[in-house]
């Protein structure tokens, strides 16, 4: 369960009221100290939970509007693509500029995961099974009879 | 933005449909309440009267008379060509009615406005925008006094 200081909403809703691009506003919004603080405060289910909470509400309050697209930004922040997607694909339309800024957010964020890899073990190139496995080989063969 | 797709039929110079969008709805009462905190935040510029509106943006009131949103600097940037506008060197070339753009460093054209005035006198001249702040009022501002980046300014003239 997270739980948001509506009291802290001061640089984002000026963002979110003077933003002439969405760009604009994914930049604001990367830069607010309350934005980085649930990116590293809150798990990526927790966000995704608020903002499906909220994608199904009712009546929806205009702070409401601002901190759904904060939750949208920080998972960004945290470089969450797959949380990013999750968010992204929920029903928010009418909520003013999430869609575009998902839409950004999903291009920005790098959408490679990290893997460990096990450099110390012993690289073995792969060969084909038989020297007539491929077709290109297996052409050549019958050329040459 | 961002709650609408209609468009608005409107066209550059040379025909081609510029994207935009045409959201007349009602605005939220936290949207008002902000634009009246920017009377106290920027007290140098003088906000005229009109109304918040999710109408037009800063663009819209450059390049489509207050008609419509644009909110894509692509499509800016294509006006620009589209519609034969050049580009000036710098400040001092410019004049009443010439266009002012507030490019981010990644490139975003982030606000636009119309140079209405150069006051001239002081160590430097004062140059005076109209533009528009989001959703936010119209304002008649000092170029350098508005919350859109400084990082780089480029100046606009459509000669005819």
């Amino acid at each position: 369960m997270m739980k948001l200081d509506l009291g802290r909403l001061g640089n984002a809703t000026n963002a979110y009221v003077v933003a002439n691009t969405p760009l604009y506003l994914v930049r604001r919004l990367k830069e607010d100290s309350y934005v980085v603080e649930m990116a590293a405060h809150y798990p990526s289910r927790d966000i995704v939970q608020h903002l499906k909470d909220f994608a199904t509400q009712v009546s929806r309050g205009d702070e409401d509007t601002v901190v759904a697209v904060m939750l949208l930004v920080s998972l960004a922040v945290k470089q969450d693509v797959q949380s990013l997607k999750e968010a992204a694909s929920l029903p928010l339309d009418g909520v003013r500029w999430y869609r575009q800024v998902a839409s950004i957010l999903l291009q920005q964020t790098p959408s490679t995961n990290l893997v460990n890899l096990q450099l110390n073990q012993a690289f073995v190139p792969t060969l084909p099974a038989s020297p007539v496995s491929s077709p290109t080989q297996r052409l050549k063969m019958e050329i040459g009879k | 933005m961002g709650v609408t797709d209609a468009e608005l039929g409107l066209d550059t110079r040379r025909t081609m449909h510029i994207e935009n969008v045409h959201d007349w709805g009602p605005v939220q009462l936290m949207h008002i309440k902000e634009a009246e905190n920017l009377k106290q935040l920027y007290p140098a510029a003088f906000h005229r009267p009109t109304k918040v509106t999710y109408g037009y943006n800063c663009h819209g009131l450059t390049f489509a008379s207050r008609r419509t949103q644009i909110s894509s600097s692509r499509e800016v940037r294509r006006i620009l060509v589209e519609d034969g506008y050049t580009k000036l060197t710098s400040d001092a070339e410019a004049v009443p009615g010439d266009l002012v753009l507030y490019i981010s460093p990644d490139k975003d054209v982030e606000h636009s406005g119309i140079i209405v005035e150069i006051v001239k006198g002081g160590l430097f001249p004062l140059v005076k925008v109209l533009s528009k702040w989001g959703s936010a009022h119209e304002v008649i501002h000092g170029m350098r006094d508005c919350p859109y980046t400084l990082h780089l300014l480029e100046f606009y003239r459509l000669e005819q």
